[in-house]
């Protein structure tokens, strides 16, 4: 019985290691591995900013979140500079698929203010850091008073020399005044910057 | 009179045991810039190496809703001709704790080509098909930026000549 059983596993192991030897001539299989880099969200590139006919007109260069690929939207937020502040006016803007980006706000909305600007790209959900501030600008006047939650999507303008029109009428406003920066302009926009249309400045 | 008969069951089983290790020798070697993929069963009958060898360009520029196609080159150094069965990638490793290997954040899909492809025996084939290597248009925000590893596995038989 002893022999039988021996036999038995000695058969065994002997077809099963022809089998493996077989096999293991005949299969190739192995593993490898490739990296893959997601593109980072740029900076928001520091918009310019000028008052033409009583209204603040946003301009900046488009960005990209890699080549050839432009941001579909961003959002550009009027910061208050008074004291105390007036709250943030922000709007989330279309991209036009131009190089320059535009938009302007009315002067209703600023009035009675200090203001500069800020862009940040948008690509799908997700969002790029703020930019670093525009030019201020002042807005005599008394400060218009704003509904909760004021924060409209509108459409861009194509050509920083013809800016469309705000859904808003702008007031009629004294012209505003043209403050010095606070921070330096950024220095890394993915194309020119569009130049400050206004180069007077003031004290104030 | 047990031990007499266990001592060579006993060594056969070593036998196969070595065997098993002899024939399971796999090396993978990865770069930034290429991607290495060596797979072998021993030596042939003339002491050639039985292996293959993939390469692939790495990914650059993901963004939300990109697709990138991943091409495979297939090296055959034997002095047989392969057939590739099967060729599939999938993510294995992420840079960003809020970015994980995840079909969320990557997806590998299958390849497009057709297969079973046989290479020549000391050829070099640029596969016809691609992985398709999808980010969702949803992928979170944490994903900017980060680095993926994609784990490639091919298997092929030796082609008798």
């Amino acid at each position: 019985m002893k022999f039988l059983i021996g036999a038995a596993v000695v058969l065994a192991l002997g077809v099963g290691g022809t089998a493996l030897a077989y096999a293991g001539g005949w299969t190739i299989t192995g593993n490898a591995a490739v990296s893959a880099k997601v593109a980072k969200m740029p900076r928001g590139v520091t918009p310019s900013a000028a008052e033409q006919s009583g209204r603040a007109v946003v301009s900046w260069s488009a960005q990209e979140i890699t080549d050839g690929v432009l941001m579909d939207h961003y959002v550009v937020t009027a910061h208050s500079v008074d004291d105390p502040p007036l709250p943030d006016i922000a709007r989330t803007v279309a991209a036009s698929g131009s190089a320059t980006e535009t938009v302007a706000f009315p002067a209703a909305e600023l009035a009675g203010g200090r203001w500069y600007w800020t862009i940040a790209p948008l690509y799908r959900t997700w969002t790029g850091e703020e930019s670093g501030k525009s030019q201020r600008l002042t807005f005599p006047g008394s400060p218009a008073p704003r509904p909760a939650g004021d924060d409209p999507a509108v459409a861009p303008t194509t050509d920083s020399s013809t800016p469309a029109t705000p859904a808003t009428t702008p007031a009629t406003t004294a012209p505003a005044v043209v403050d010095t920066p606070v921070d330096p302009p950024e220095t890394t926009p993915a194309t020119a910057e569009p130049a400050p249309s206004e180069t007077e400045t003031t004290g104030s | 009179m047990l031990k007499k008969w266990w001592t060579p069951i006993a060594t056969l089983v070593m036998l196969a045991a070595v065997l098993v290790v002899a024939t399971t020798d796999q090396t993978t070697v990865t770069t930034d810039d290429t991607m290495v993929m060596v797979g072998g069963h021993g030596r042939g009958d003339h002491g050639a190496p039985l292996h293959f060898t993939l390469t692939a360009k790495p990914v650059h520029g993901l963004y939300p809703g990109k697709v990138e196609q991943l091409r495979v080159t297939v090296n055959n150094p034997t002095g047989y001709r392969l057939r590739l069965q099967q060729l599939s990638g999938r993510v294995t490793w992420s840079s960003r704790r809020g970015c994980p290997a995840t079909s969320a954040s990557l997806q590998v899909r299958q390849y497009t080509g057709r297969l079973p492809m046989v290479i020549t025996a000391r050829g070099r084939t640029d596969l016809g098909g691609s992985l398709p290597v999808v980010m969702p248009s949803g992928t979170s925000e944490k994903c900017a930026g980060a680095r993926f590893t994609i784990t490639i596995s091919g298997m092929g038989y030796r082609v008798d000549r």
